[in-house]
């Protein structure tokens, strides 16, 4: 601790309190330091009796008065020059001060001030005293620093509280800013040798009074004899401060595991690393990261050779020529190129017979194109490749229309576009191209897993947390690629992003794109005529091996009873337990749905949280274990198919409110949503969420029995379908079993001679329905009503029929002026 | 201090000027600042037993409150009455029980109104109170004690939605017996509506006999009335 | 159990820890400092925690904080820009909108959600968009007429 705690004796420093209040506590502090021929006062107390104070230390010391030759005040106050009058009249000795403090003083005091200084003198004794010129406190204010005696003689520019040092406070200095800059200036530069000895360290001082006032920072602690307290009640006191520089860096028993990561270009492909590495994620696992940019296949080479412990460069070719190491984690796993072509040509297909630039002939665009052709159903050798080598030359090609289309990265892809040429198509969108972020050495995965599997975890941290924070993403860029411009930095950030699909965002690949990468590369090689380099068949779990980010993506309750069933399904879904949180991700777009079948405990599911949350809130629901599946994308979505529009159970009630769609063709539909709570409980409701809770006083229950929806659900047994009438059953229960999830909504459109309207009564706005009705009629065209559904709630348990539909048929329309 | 300091007497000392100065003789003076730093920074210089510090507490006692009971046991505890005229106007649906307030008109006297923005939006506040204790309000008990409305899903306050359209006039009559002829003015508001709103709704559904003795008036309660009110007189 | 959650809270990364069962409310209040955002109910309908999420209002007591993991949000503290009010801001303050100051977070953020959807809303609008922050104090009034003045000057 920084024990500015106890007296403790500094060879040749005499520290005199001294009285200035009732009682004996001394609470400013003059100085005498003995210097080999002469002894020096700093500053003099405050009045009479403290010059006899001192007085009486210098003869403590064993020294005569005569011995007295200089006196230093530190700043003009007169609790440092108050005694000076005294020690004048009884003794001979010189004063120093700063010239900017030394009219006053010499008002104050009625003496001359001898040695007028600036700040940056020195003297001679005790090895040296470093005058420091520290304005704030006054505009004269100096302090002193012995380093031989490891000492600093602050005087009021910092004070102590307690325990606590900090910078003389606001209230007492003329200038505070300026009192906050001499602190700084005070404070010992980190490394350099000598330069420190004395200065407080930066971690040992506080913050800037005002941002809650001055607090303390306790480091690690110092031997004994270094350490000095002074005790304060509310006043000033001069403060010695003592040199750190036996202390260890490292701050008490966290010692960082230095970590070498190489990584293959510099640029924005090391912005996930800084990210982890600045916000704490890799000190989180105890480890401090340095990455080192090297050249693209020495990469591989410098984690294979032991150099460094991990590196992004993900060689295939050095993988498959036998080198142990493995890729653990990708970034992305679709190429930058777009498909840029002249004006004339509209459709993939049209690049039959025409000429196209390449780079080589078996670069890796080449055959990404190559690819992309076959996907668009194209024969290759229509085309006329013609390889012109570095993207720049194959970009002027195209421009001079040498050749009719080219792939180039977006930069170069929209300068062409500006010129006239058209962007055909992304390359990400037909093919893959898994670039790796992390590669790490066999060795390594065998003898340290824990710490692999930990520096996975901290560097898919900074993946995921770049994916999902546009704007701080965006800053970093702009930092590793000094760049000024927010918004170019926001481009590359999009482009980026896009190169990523759902699973490369996680980390890894998914086999089709793992095999297919290999089998690219292996052409490659052949090409080149490198097989002989391939030894043997390679499977992939030779070159990859994502089961550091598998398990970090997949964490299980290990609850009892709860049984999470994913069989056929893919989904993303957030488990948020009682007890801890369970993100299981397998997410690959294609949206299947899990069933999570439950056993004993029933997991309940949030969605909106409106209705569940607040009674969580007031423990009438105790769900121990809840779903939150609020990110899942593809249950959201309103459609129009074939007479039907199709709701997604995860539908907010805002976008019922606000859909083109159902405010022509359902909007009795957005008369319910818009009438459901307030605004800010439409933005997170859900439709489906809504429907499942069944309040009895529900909006949406009326409307979807007058509509005579279906809603479909699916579960461990399959999909299924109930209609509305069987849907509710009694107050807050539906039909859906427990191991059921509602996926879907599906209202059938109203003929065009049809319109609705639901009518809520509520007391105050945002309230439930003391009753509401929902009607929607329809009339045949000789204006007979032909079909009408009429529900209203609040007359029961669940939305009640009031009369039987069919006495309104037939029924017409009655003609009031 | 400046006594002190000065050897002045306080009776014989002005503060003026950023100083304090003897009044007979103004170049004995100690700057304000001066004082302010010694009584807060260098107390050591105070003389003994002064507090640091510049505080000081006053009172003043209004001239027409007495809190001697008259014979009839009455009290003047305030010193001004601010009031105000009340007039709602209302429609009272018969099949729902929901009151819809067409019209609120308000004419009140807050004295010298020091802040008039402020006067205002204290009126508007009160008033909204009032509204809520007329017609949206209620603290509910089970019949073993347990409070019903015990959370705002069942304590209604009022929203924006419920907020009529409000004519505020003023009128001013200064408060003789206060400094600044003020008058309180976050009160008033509050008061009109209860009495308002009922006489409204009284007068409302006169015609079906309904007498209004309880708030507040939610639609259910007017049912009821009417119901009652109907049910008498069908009875005769 | 806590969990180390990151987001961006008015511009800045943040870290911090929370339990499953903390509420969004209290993280922000709580861990993250940032104590502009109110508690006034427990069941969800006063709306004095409103915040935005992802660009849309919500109440904050109603959201669990791991559920907003890697997304913004925006609290009243990130409204006024360089020591400046924001128009919303300036415009509470001019029309006397303000009184015990508590429902004023969320009336801000319910505001703030609503004008940046761009087109300068009617007083209909603007009284549905608050409908669901409770005010004690100054009957909405000033409120709806703060909003309005400040939809002219929205950027």
């Amino acid at each position: 601790m920084v024990s500015i705690l106890k007296d403790i004796p500094i060879d040749g420093v005499k520290i005199v309190p001294c009285r200035i209040a009732v009682g004996n506590r001394g609470i400013v502090k003059s100085f005498l330091v003995a210097g080999e021929d002469r002894v020096i006062l700093v500053d003099t107390g405050a009045s009479d009796a403290d010059a006899d104070i001192i007085m009486d230390a210098l003869r403590d010391m064993d020294h005569k008065h005569s011995d007295l030759k200089l006196c230093v005040l530190t700043h003009r106050h007169g609790d440092h020059t108050g005694g000076l009058k005294k020690l004048k009249k009884t003794l001979k000795f010189e004063v120093m001060a700063h010239e900017l403090d030394m009219p006053a003083i010499q008002k104050a005091t009625g003496y001359d001030v001898e040695h007028v200084v600036k700040g940056g003198e020195s003297l001679p004794d005790c090895g040296g005293i470093h005058v420091i010129h520290t304005p704030g406190h006054t505009a004269g204010h100096i302090s002193l620093h012995l380093p031989r005696l490891k000492t600093m003689i602050a005087g009021d520019a910092i004070v102590s509280a307690g325990e606590h040092l900090m910078v003389s406070p606001t209230y007492l200095s003329s200038d505070p800013e300026a009192a906050h800059e001499s602190v700084k200036r005070l404070i010992a530069p980190e490394s350099g040798p000598g330069a420190s000895a004395g200065r407080p360290r930066r971690r040992h001082l506080f913050r800037r009074q005002g941002e809650h006032g001055a607090y303390f920072r306790r480091t690690a602690s110092v031997s004994e004899n270094v350490m000095r307290r002074i005790e304060v009640s509310r006043a000033i006191v001069a403060v010695l401060l003592f040199s750190f520089l036996a202390l260890p860096q490292a701050r008490g028993a966290e010692a960082l595991k230095k970590i070498r990561i190489a990584s293959k270009a510099p640029g924005e492909s090391l912005v996930p690393y800084m990210i982890s590495q600045r916000l704490g994620f890799y000190r989180e696992e105890g480890f401090d990261v340095d990455v080192i940019v090297t050249r693209g296949t020495v990469t591989t080479q410098v984690v294979v050779s032991g150099a460094v412990d991990y590196g992004n460069g993900g060689s295939i070719p050095a993988i498959l020529g036998g080198a142990r190491v493995k890729i653990i984690q990708v970034s992305t796993d679709k190429p930058s190129q777009y498909l840029v072509v002249s004006p004339k040509i509209t459709n993939i297909k049209q690049l039959n017979g025409k000429t196209v630039a390449i780079s080589d002939a078996s670069g890796n665009s080449t055959l990404l194109f190559r690819e992309l052709l076959a996907k668009n159903g194209v024969a290759v050798e229509t085309v006329q490749m013609r390889a012109l080598g570095e993207p720049s030359v194959r970009f002027g090609a195209l421009l001079a229309g040498t050749v009719d289309a080219t792939m180039i990265t977006i930069g170069n892809a929209r300068i062409a576009q500006a010129k006239g040429f058209r962007i055909l198509a992304y390359s990400g969108d037909y093919v893959s191209s898994l670039s790796a972020n992390l590669e790490t050495s066999d060795d390594k995965i065998k003898s340290a897993p824990d710490e692999v599997y930990r520096v996975v975890r901290a560097t898919l941290k900074g993946q995921i947390f770049y994916h999902r924070n546009m704007s701080e993403a965006a800053k970093f860029i702009m930092e590793a690629l000094r760049i000024n411009d927010l918004n170019e930095a926001k481009e590359i950030w999009r482009e980026r992003d896009k190169q990523a699909s759902e699973l490369a965002q996680i980390g890894r690949a998914s086999e089709e794109v793992m095999t297919v990468n290999i089998e690219r590369v292996r052409d490659q090689m052949r090409a080149v005529g490198a097989t002989s380099r391939i030894k043997g068949p390679v499977t992939l779990d030779q070159v990859y091996d994502f089961s550091f980010v598998k398990k970090r993506m997949t964490k299980f309750a290990a609850a009892s009873g709860t049984r999470c069933a994913t069989n056929t399904a893919r989904k993303r879904c957030n488990h948020v337990s009682g007890k801890f949180r369970i993100s299981e991700s397998q997410g690959n777009r294609g949206g299947d749905r899990v069933a999570c079948a439950a056993t004993a405990t029933t997991p309940k599911l949030l969605a909106g949280g409106q209705s569940l949350v607040p009674m969580m809130k007031l423990r009438v629901a105790r769900p121990k274990y809840l779903i939150d599946i609020h990110r899942i994308a593809d249950l959201n979505y309103i459609r129009e198919e074939a007479g039907r529009i199709r709701i997604g159970a995860m539908t907010r009630h805002v976008q019922i409110e606000d859909s083109q769609i159902i405010g022509e063709k359902l909007p009795i539909l957005r008369e319910a949503a818009s009438e459901i709570g307030d605004a800010q409980v439409r933005n997170r409701g859900t439709i489906g969420g809504g429907l499942v809770e069944a309040d009895p006083s529900g909006d949406y229950g009326a409307v979807v029995l007058a509509l005579n929806a279906e809603m479909k659900c699916i579960g461990p047994g399959g999909e299924r379908v109930i209609p509305a009438a069987d849907f509710f059953t009694f107050a807050y229960t539906t039909a859906l079993q427990s191991d059921e999830i509602l996926t879907e909504v599906i209202l059938p459109i109203p003929q065009s001679s049809s319109a609705g309207v639901y009518l809520k009564l509520e007391r105050v706005a945002g309230d439930f329905a003391i009753a509401s009705a929902a009607v929607q009629l329809s009339v045949d065209p000789n204006d007979a009503c032909n079909q009408i559904g009429i529900r209203v709630t609040g007359a029961g348990t669940v939305p009640q029929r009031p009369c039987p539909s069919k006495s309104f048929c037939g029924a017409r329309r009655s003609r009031r002026n | 201090m400046p006594r002190a300091q000065l050897g002045v007497v306080p009776e014989k000392l002005e503060i003026g000027d950023g100083k304090v100065f003897a009044k007979e003789s103004k170049e004995q003076s100690i700057a304000l600042m001066e004082i302010v730093r010694t009584a807060y920074g260098a107390i050591h210089l105070l003389p003994e037993n002064m507090e640091p510090g510049l505080e000081v507490t006053g009172y003043f006692i209004n001239p027409n409150i007495d809190y001697t009971p008259d014979d009839k046991g009455r009290m003047n505890t305030f010193s001004s009455y601010p009031y105000a005229a009340v007039i709602a106007v209302v429609d009272v649906d018969v099949e729902t029980g929901m009151i819809t307030i067409v019209r609120y008109c308000t004419v009140h006297d807050c004295g010298n109104m020091i802040n008039p923005q402020i006067v205002d939006t204290q009126q508007q506040g009160s008033i909204m109170q009032g509204i809520g204790a007329a017609l949206y309000e209620e603290l509910r008990y089970g019949e073993d004690g347990q409070l019903l409305s015990s959370t705002f899903m069942d304590y209604r306050l009022p929203s924006v939605e419920e907020v009529p359209e409000l004519e505020l006039e003023h009128i001013i009559t200064p408060n003789p017996f206060t400094p600044l002829g003020a008058k309180g003015a976050g009160e008033t508001g509050m008061l009109g509506p209860p009495p308002a709103l009922c006489n409204a709704v009284e007068d409302a559904l006169s015609p079906l006999g309904v007498k209004i003795r309880e708030t507040p008036l939610t639609p259910d309660r007017i049912l009821d009335l009417i119901e009652k009110a109907q049910a008498k007189s069908a009875h005769g | 159990m806590a969990k180390a959650i990151s987001l961006t809270v008015n511009g800045k990364a943040y870290s911090g820890e929370a339990e499953p069962r903390t509420l969004l409310v209290h993280f922000l209040r709580d861990a993250l400092r940032l104590t502009g955002t109110h508690v006034g109910c427990v069941v969800g309908r006063c709306g004095a925690c409103t915040v935005l999420w992802n660009g849309i209002a919500v109440k904050s007591c109603m959201i669990f904080a791991v559920q907003a993991e890697g997304d913004e949000i925006v609290t009243v503290e990130g409204l006024a820009q360089d020591q400046r009010l924001h128009p919303l801001q300036e415009a509470f303050w001019k029309n006397d909108a303000v009184e015990c100051g508590y429902c004023t977070p969320g009336m801000l953020m319910s505001a703030y959600g609503l004008l940046s959807k761009g087109s300068k809303p009617t007083d209909e609008q603007i009284k549905k968009a608050i409908s669901g922050n409770l005010c004690r104090c100054t009957g909405y009034g000033n409120i709806v007429a703060a909003i309005k003045e400040a939809a002219a000057n929205f950027t």
